[in-house]
């Protein structure tokens, strides 16, 4: 009996490895939420913003509402999870955002914004 | 980094455009078209949709239109459309000198401006319902005598200004989203001739097929697909009487699949009948073909 080519072998071999594949692209998936690749994240983060943007269903939703977000001075990388109907908005080092400033855009992109939670640093508008 | 579409979506996309080449070459109608529903449209954003449409009626008339829907949000609720069918052409067997022979009419179509605003909007996580009603104006763009050896009816401008109204709603969630239409479509006699007003109620409903896991990293969806076109129109009239063959009821049932990503997408629609009434010497509607490709562009000028 002749053995087939190792080629032929190469779809049984990716059958057999792709639970292992799958977990590992779904580990590299967990942190690399949907991203707008206009603008990728070479920045070393300044800060970050959480904003709940109701009213997004769909990938075509969620370009709208990226794009808004990421057009915003002083944002660096926008990223949007679906589920959650949450945006995740890097800041570049000494922006200056204000939460009216983040509901103005989600309101001109035709979605409803709900909570926004800041993680370091503090929005411009609570400065001293 | 720029996430490039799979192999399988590129060949697909390939083979879209050889069936819409092909349809072309081959010429053929009178489409029934999928509806602008009431999805949100963020301002600024530009969305740009190919749809060419094949159908196939009785007495060996085909059709083909291959229309172009651009859709502009010009502000968070108003929504600008415009519908134009760059290519319509229609073919039909024409008995000349005792014999059956086959001519085509091919040309430039109409084109529709429309204006959709937004009166009604729920957004809750991961869900928004929609309601928005739609005015538009059909200008007569099309060339209505391409081919004069064909009725008027075939050719594919219709010559005549027109308006059109319709109430759109949709209900969008995470995996499911149900749209509805009710509209009515008037025209303006044109050259003696008058394209007979119609009443049109559609429904769709799409469910999400994959993924069901929603959490981040979403590169696109899957959805199965099922519309419901109806459609009432009245005969058309040419200096004062009614013109056989026009006119009468149509309800069609269209399953499709359709695949989303954030920039583009694709949806093939089977047209199928479900029941019609046709007025005398009308043609009947055999089944259609719908393609859909889209891209989503962004611009920082609106209202």
């Amino acid at each position: 009996m002749t053995l087939p080519p190792a080629r032929r072998l190469l779809p049984l071999l990716f059958l057999l490895l792709h639970p292992a594949i799958a977990r590992a692209a779904d580990a590299v998936a967990s942190n690399q939420p949907m991203a707008n690749p206009a603008t990728p994240n070479t920045l070393a983060p300044a800060g970050e913003v959480l904003v709940i943007v109701k009213g997004v269903a769909t990938p075509f939703a969620v370009f709208g509402i990226v794009k808004g977000l990421s057009k915003m001075p002083g944002a660096a990388h926008v990223s949007f999870n679906l589920q959650r109907g949450l945006a995740d908005i890097i800041l570049k080092p000494g922006a200056h955002l204000s939460d009216e400033e983040i509901r103005r855009v989600v309101r001109t992109a035709s979605y409803t914004p709900g909570d926004i939670r800041w993680k370091t640093p503090l929005p411009a508008a609570a400065l001293p | 980094m720029i996430r490039r579409p799979p192999r399988r979506c590129l060949v697909a996309l390939w083979l879209l455009a050889f069936v819409w080449i092909a349809a072309l070459a081959a010429s053929p109608a009178r489409a029934q078209l999928t509806f602008p529903g009431a999805s949100p449209v963020s301002a600024g954003n530009i969305v740009l949709r190919e749809q060419p449409v094949l159908t196939s009626e009785s007495g060996g008339f085909q059709g083909f239109n291959g229309q172009t829907i651009v859709l502009y949000g010009a502000s968070p609720n108003l929504a600008l459309i415009t519908e134009g069918d760059l290519i319509a052409s229609n073919m039909a067997n024409v008995v000349s000198n005792g014999k059956t022979v086959r001519l085509a009419a091919t040309g430039i179509g109409d084109t529709i401006q429309e204006a959709r605003y937004t009166v009604l909007q729920i957004d809750g996580i991961g869900s928004t319902i929609r309601l928005a009603p739609l005015v538009g104006v059909t200008v007569p763009t099309g060339m209505d005598n391409a081919n004069g050896q064909l009725p008027r009816d075939v050719q594919p401008g219709t010559g005549n200004w027109g308006a059109r109204a319709a109430l759109t709603a949709s209900w969008q969630t995470l995996y499911w989203n149900a749209e509805a239409e009710v509209g009515y479509h008037a025209h303006a006699p044109g050259a003696g001739y008058l394209y007979g007003n119609s009443f049109v109620a559609d429904a769709a409903y799409h469910y999400l097929l994959w993924p069901r896991d929603l959490g981040n990293d979403v590169p696109g969806e899957w959805y199965a697909s099922l519309e419901s076109n109806y459609s009432d129109t009245g005969y058309n009239r040419q200096y004062g009487r009614n013109v056989t063959g026009t006119g009468g009821q149509l309800w069609l049932l269209d399953p499709g699949i359709i695949y989303g990503e954030a920039v583009w997408g694709f949806a093939l629609t089977a047209l199928l009948p479900v029941q019609q009434t046709v007025t005398p010497y009308g043609s009947h509607y055999n089944y259609g073909l719908l393609a859909t490709v889209r891209w989503s562009l962004f611009t920082t000028h609106h209202w």
